[in-house]
């Protein structure tokens, strides 16, 4: 199988994320301050002190850029040279694992079992988009390409509310591993994994707070919101087959895709960005975190375990009808009422997944995740062109073609 | 019950506000709409963090079957409706617009996070007491879990009035000591309401009566050794008696008069005398009857 360039970039960064503190110089963040003065409203300027952190001297274009062969889901005129998201901001995010884990610092056994997940080997697009789309929008707004302290501390919180919902969420669905380790809850037992993942939301919460203005706040507690309602919602189920696509759309936004658009909005607020421009971010964030949950569910279908890192065909046996699912049910009548019954009669699981497979419920959820993703470049395009705008680009292709 | 909200619109309205014209109109208790916004959010932390603590430990498997399946229903219910008072309680404080007051409390709710790590537990995360504990130890954990809650709300609503930083550590201090004296009230239950707590029932091993008998004779620690790896097997009525044919009861009590009286110098030294105050000093005086 191809190495895909994905998997070149995410190797990439957990090389640098990986890298020890001892590398580190201490310029690197400068004024702390010079972040939080800047606010919501002012718009960033470009001072002697935050010149040394614009890209200029260190970044450089790698020359293997080559589009893929498979589905593009931007319209390229001819295949053009574009650098790996990743390495666009391989300064920016290389630390960020260290920083998360400084954040996370606490006496007694806590400590350990709170930065588990914090090693480097998760994937990291949270992050990666947020500080894409904040470069971006800085770009667009104010011909700076550069980062902003608290744009960076969205980054970070993206991933560690993301990392906070998943241990609680290895407990909710009695999950043994998480990344290719054993997770949290199987070897501490449910009760400290609950801790810990209270512990890690309150610790982004502090974070934020210090760095980050009130609108900024408010965003980022929707996204909160959103996930608990999203898995509410995963536990009912709705009767007729057109609410059901429509719910489990809903859901999707809420435990997926609304983390990242409301990071990227957050991102965009604080560069001074107005409702509409607010709106372009949200709207990006949004299409490509529901491509990403899409292809997530068809993956569980395709997918071996040791890609994933964690079980497959887990959706069915925890219940859940997801896309392919829905879109079979249409093929195949006799998956109704056993999605009704969330599977939990035997040999359920095993005729659904048989069924999904010879149905075009898989193509279906592809060409779903490839829609959204269209959409997503159709809002980012409304930017000034630039570097990173490419990358976002460039990441919903990537989207659609992971393997894991 | 809802102390804890009443105890911050009561400390609130104690301290008043520094500039009554900003109040809104409708708010003739002297209490601003978003300090009683705190005061709410306050409740809704502490009771997701009792609900949070309801999570039944499953792992290493002690159940089987259907009873197996019901314990993971009862955790997934009691884990999404902590995070859900949890995520209520965060938009809440966004919704404040205070990065003070959201640093505040998210430092609390950290904090007693750490409060259940601390010391040896069993497999159901009850807490291990051994030969070297002391009310030190008390005091660092009770502070954490019971303590920086209270102390900081009460610090948060002193400073969405706008009064001084010497006045909101006034309101940090109160906090802490009507805290701790509670807490101590809560230890001394099994000791002095034998009618809601038979002899029998389960103490937590590292409560302040527990901790101030050993603190004298170790001979607790062999009932401890006995139950092996869960302190529900330990035999609660001999530990009963043995504690209470000691002093440790009666320096429990002496130690939450300590407290109670703190809570009361702090609530007399600094706010003129008013309804809210004597309510406050009424819900002290409360913890120092048996």
């Amino acid at each position: 199988m191809a190495i895909s360039l994905w998997g070149r970039a995410a190797r990439l960064l957990e090389t640098f994320a990986s890298h020890s503190s001892a590398s580190r110089t201490v310029t690197y963040f400068g004024n702390v301050a010079q972040g939080s003065e800047l606010g919501c409203d002012a718009a960033p300027a470009l001072t002697s002190k935050t010149a040394g952190r614009t890209r200029g001297s260190y970044r450089r274009l790698t020359s293997t850029g080559r589009p893929l062969p498979q589905m593009q889901a931007g319209r390229l005129a001819e295949p053009l040279i574009l650098p790996h998201p990743a390495t666009l901001v391989e300064e920016d995010l290389r630390l960020l694992f260290d920083d998360i884990r400084k954040e996370l610092e606490s006496q007694f056994e806590l400590q350990e079992i709170a930065k588990y997940y914090f090693d480097g080997q998760g994937k990291a697009v949270r992050p990666l988009i947020t500080v894409l789309m904040s470069r971006a929008i800085n770009t667009h707004l104010h011909d700076e390409d550069r980062l902003l302290d608290s744009q960076r501390d969205v980054a970070m919180a993206a991933e560690m509310i993301h990392t906070a919902s998943l241990v609680h969420d290895d407990v909710l669905d009695v999950s043994d591993t998480r990344r290719g380790k054993a997770s949290i809850n199987s070897i501490h037992g449910q009760r400290k994994a609950v801790m810990t993942g209270d512990f890690i939301l309150s610790a982004t919460y502090t974070m934020i707070s210090r760095r980050c203005c009130p609108d900024a706040i408010i965003a980022m507690g929707e996204i909160l919101m959103n996930l608990i309602h999203g898995e509410f919602l995963q536990m009912g189920s709705k009767e007729s087959e057109d609410e059901r696509f429509a719910h489990y759309l809903k859901k999707t936004f809420l435990k997926t895709a609304s983390l990242i658009a409301y990071s990227c909005k957050t991102a965009a607020i604080l560069s001074g960005a107005d409702d509409s421009l607010q709106e372009v971010a949200f709207q990006y964030g949004r299409n490509v975190g529901i491509a990403f949950q899409l292809v997530d569910d068809l993956l569980d279908f395709v997918s071996s375990s040791s890609t994933m890192g964690k079980p497959t065909a887990a959706d069915l046996k925890l219940g859940l009808a997801t896309a392919p699912v829905l879109f079979a049910a249409g093929q195949f009548p006799e998956l109704n009422p056993m999605i009704m019954r969330r599977f939990q009669e035997p040999g359920d699981v095993q005729k659904a997944f048989e069924l999904v497979h010879k149905s075009d419920g898989l193509e279906q959820t592809q060409f779903l995740a490839r829609q959204h993703c269209q959409e997503a470049i159709k809002v980012i395009s409304t930017l000034k062109p630039s570097e990173e705008q490419k990358a976002l680009i460039t990441i919903t292709d990537k989207v659609l073609n992971r393997t894991k | 019950m809802q102390t804890r909200g009443l105890i911050v619109l009561l400390i609130s309205k104690a301290a008043g506000h520094l500039n009554p014209e900003e109040l809104e109109q409708d708010q003739p208790a002297g209490v601003s709409l978003s300090q009683r916004s705190l005061a709410e959010i306050t409740e809704m932390i502490h009771t997701a963090h009792l609900i949070h603590k309801g999570v039944v430990n499953l792992s290493p498997t002690v159940f089987d079957g259907t009873t197996l399946q019901d314990m993971e229903f009862g955790n997934k219910i009691a884990i999404l409706s902590g995070d859900y008072l949890l995520a209520n309680a965060c938009t809440g404080l966004a919704t404040l617009r205070n990065t003070k007051v959201v640093e505040l409390i998210s430092t609390a709710i950290s904090d007693f996070m750490e409060a259940e790590f601390i010391g040896d537990r069993d497999n159901q995360g009850n807490p291990i007491p051994n030969e070297t504990i002391t009310m030190q130890d008390w005091n660092e954990k009770n502070f954490l879990a019971a303590g920086s809650l209270m102390a900081k709300s009460c610090q948060a609503t002193l400073l969405l009035a706008g009064h001084s930083e010497a006045m909101q550590k006034k309101g940090f201090e109160f906090g802490k000591e009507i805290a701790l004296a509670w807490q101590v009230y809560s230890d001394l239950q099994p000791f002095t309401d034998l009618y809601r707590h038979p002899p029998g029932t389960a103490i937590d091993l590292t409560s302040a009566p527990v901790i101030l008998h050993l603190l004298h004779d170790h001979s607790l620690l062999d009932y401890v050794a006995a139950a092996g790896n869960s302190m529900e097997n330990c035999d609660f009525k001999k530990i009963h008696q043995v504690i209470m044919s000691g002093n440790a009861v009666e320096e429990a009590k002496q130690l939450c008069q300590f407290h109670a009286q703190a809570a009361l110098n702090v609530v007399q030294d600094t706010f003129e005398p008013s309804d809210a105050c004597t309510a406050l000093e009424n819900i002290i005086n409360a913890l120092k009857i048996y």
